[in-house]
């Protein structure tokens, strides 16, 4: 695997730990299970993929919406770079 | 079931879904022998040298021992005995059945015939050579060493599959654990999931791979409140399940005047442990306006003869397991949880801890009816896991 953009990383941890979970999230490791750790579910995955569309200036094609894609911090952002 | 006897000041709803005859064994015959887009079952069996019939768990109505014995015949008419015959129960991750509730399932003949197998997605499964993700799906190998493989599944509204039976016995219902929480976390994620089946994702890729795995034959059944079978659909294993959720959805539609004070949501026919009565929430999802008024009250009943149950993923320990939260879906409404076989320190495992427990069903519907309003409008949702509720207006 390529090294990481550490920005795309933090931005989307800024990102996460703006939403209202009701989880916190300040401790978790970027190759964490987001859905495990409670930070995303199927009603905020869909402002997830807004967001990455939005700040990354991406089209999120359907077949890429697998859980691998969008499981860590670090899983999006490798699909992330792997689109730019 | 759960009983119950309840006086209070109001209107009280019962919405029973509606009736439909029960079928007689001459017209479950006559389907399996005519099944839908595919050869039947005596031309499928010929030149076989062992089959397979999946069956779902008894979380599941499907009274699989009324319909075992006749495919068992069309196969011994094409020569393929029911000793080569082998029966799986597909458990996903769910928990194994002992003997006697087994029986049961399959019923006298094929128990006693029949090579009966319950599947163990922790146990050593068949590879498949079938990429899913980045792992290869595994599966049940007496499933996979079958020349001749069939299902039989209840078609009831899914949370995430639509609806359930067909190719979900295959994925989940005999895969490895890894594949069945892969196609859990797409759900969870909100990847999949829709009720048309034609556009559910879930659904569409279970199809593909059980195909691919040589899934061909399913029966598709439907049951009322007594667990007998009021319609069947055999067939291709997707021509025939898209079939049976059209059926499916004038079996379970049922109009409601909404809003009430309190609803009842009673987990039948998935009551058999509390850890399936989330599944009653299934029942709102083709409603255009909420159930309840603002400051309406969610009560779920589960008879939950089994316990709190079991489900490899969702279970305490299990890869999908959080501890519970309150539930963004009822909007802030609170819940109430009444389940007469449990105890409340193994249901806070399940349910979070604002929600009230109850053991005693008569203390919930005392303790209801004092902050009811007076008059009350309540519901009762008798078997909320198969319902599909929607508003009167909106009744075809």
């Amino acid at each position: 695997m390529a090294s990481l953009d550490t920005s795309i990383q933090d931005q989307v941890r800024q990102y996460l730990l703006q939403q209202p979970l009701g989880t916190d999230l300040q401790d978790l490791a970027n190759d964490e299970s987001l859905l495990e750790a409670g930070a995303i579910d199927s009603a905020s995955m869909v402002d997830l993929i807004c967001f990455l569309e939005s700040t990354f200036k991406m089209q999120i094609e359907e077949e890429d919406m697998i859980p691998e894609n969008f499981d860590s911090i670090d899983a999006i952002a490798e699909y992330v770079q792997s689109k730019q | 079931m759960l009983a119950m006897d309840w006086n209070f000041q109001g209107t009280l709803d019962i919405l029973s879904p509606p009736h439909f005859p029960v079928w007689q064994e001459k017209q479950i015959v006559e389907a399996l022998e005519n099944p839908v887009d595919i050869a039947p079952l005596s031309e499928l069996a010929q030149g076989k040298n062992t089959a397979c019939i999946i069956v779902d768990d008894l979380a599941r109505p499907t009274p699989a021992g009324s319909v075992i014995p006749h495919l068992l015949q069309q196969m011994e008419t094409a020569g393929l005995p029911p000793e080569r015959v082998s029966i799986v129960v597909a458990t996903g991750t769910h928990g194994k059945l002992p003997d006697h509730l087994l029986e049961k399932k399959v019923g006298p003949e094929a128990f006693s015939r029949c090579n009966i197998v319950i599947h163990d997605a922790k146990a050593e499964l068949a590879g498949t050579g079938i990429l899913y993700g980045k792992e290869e799906l595994k599966t049940n190998s007496t499933f996979w060493n079958a020349e001749l493989k069939l299902g039989i599944g209840s078609v009831l509204p899914h949370s995430f599959a639509g609806y359930s039976g067909g190719a979900k016995l295959v994925l989940p219902g005999l895969a490895n654990v890894q594949a069945t929480a892969r196609s859990h976390k797409f759900v969870q994620m909100g990847l999949r999931g829709g009720q048309d089946p034609n556009e559910n994702r879930f659904r569409l890729e279970a199809e593909r791979l059980a195909r691919q795995m040589g899934l061909e034959f399913i029966v598709c059944v439907f049951t009322n409140q007594q667990r007998e079978i009021t319609g069947l659909v055999a067939g291709d294993l997707v021509t025939a399940h898209r079939q049976a959720c059209v059926e499916a959805e004038k079996q379970f539609q049922t109009p409601c005047e909404p809003p009430y004070d309190a609803v009842l949501l009673n987990a039948f026919p998935k009551d058999l442990d509390l850890i399936q009565a989330e599944n009653v929430f299934v029942c709102l999802k083709k409603l255009t306006q909420p159930l309840l008024k603002e400051d309406g009250i969610y009560c779920v009943t589960c008879a939950a003869s089994e316990g709190i149950g079991h489900h490899g993923l969702f279970e305490p320990g299990g890869a999908s397991y959080r501890p519970p939260q309150k539930k963004r879906n009822l909007k802030g409404r609170p819940l109430w949880m009444i389940s007469p076989n449990v105890r409340e320190e193994d249901a806070r495992k399940l349910l979070f801890e604002d929600y009230p427990f109850y053991s005693d069903i008569d203390q919930a519907l005392k303790d209801l009816s004092m902050i009811l309003p007076k008059p009350a409008k309540v519901a009762v949702v008798p078997c909320a896991t198969m319902q599909q509720l929607i508003n009167t207006e909106s009744k075809k």
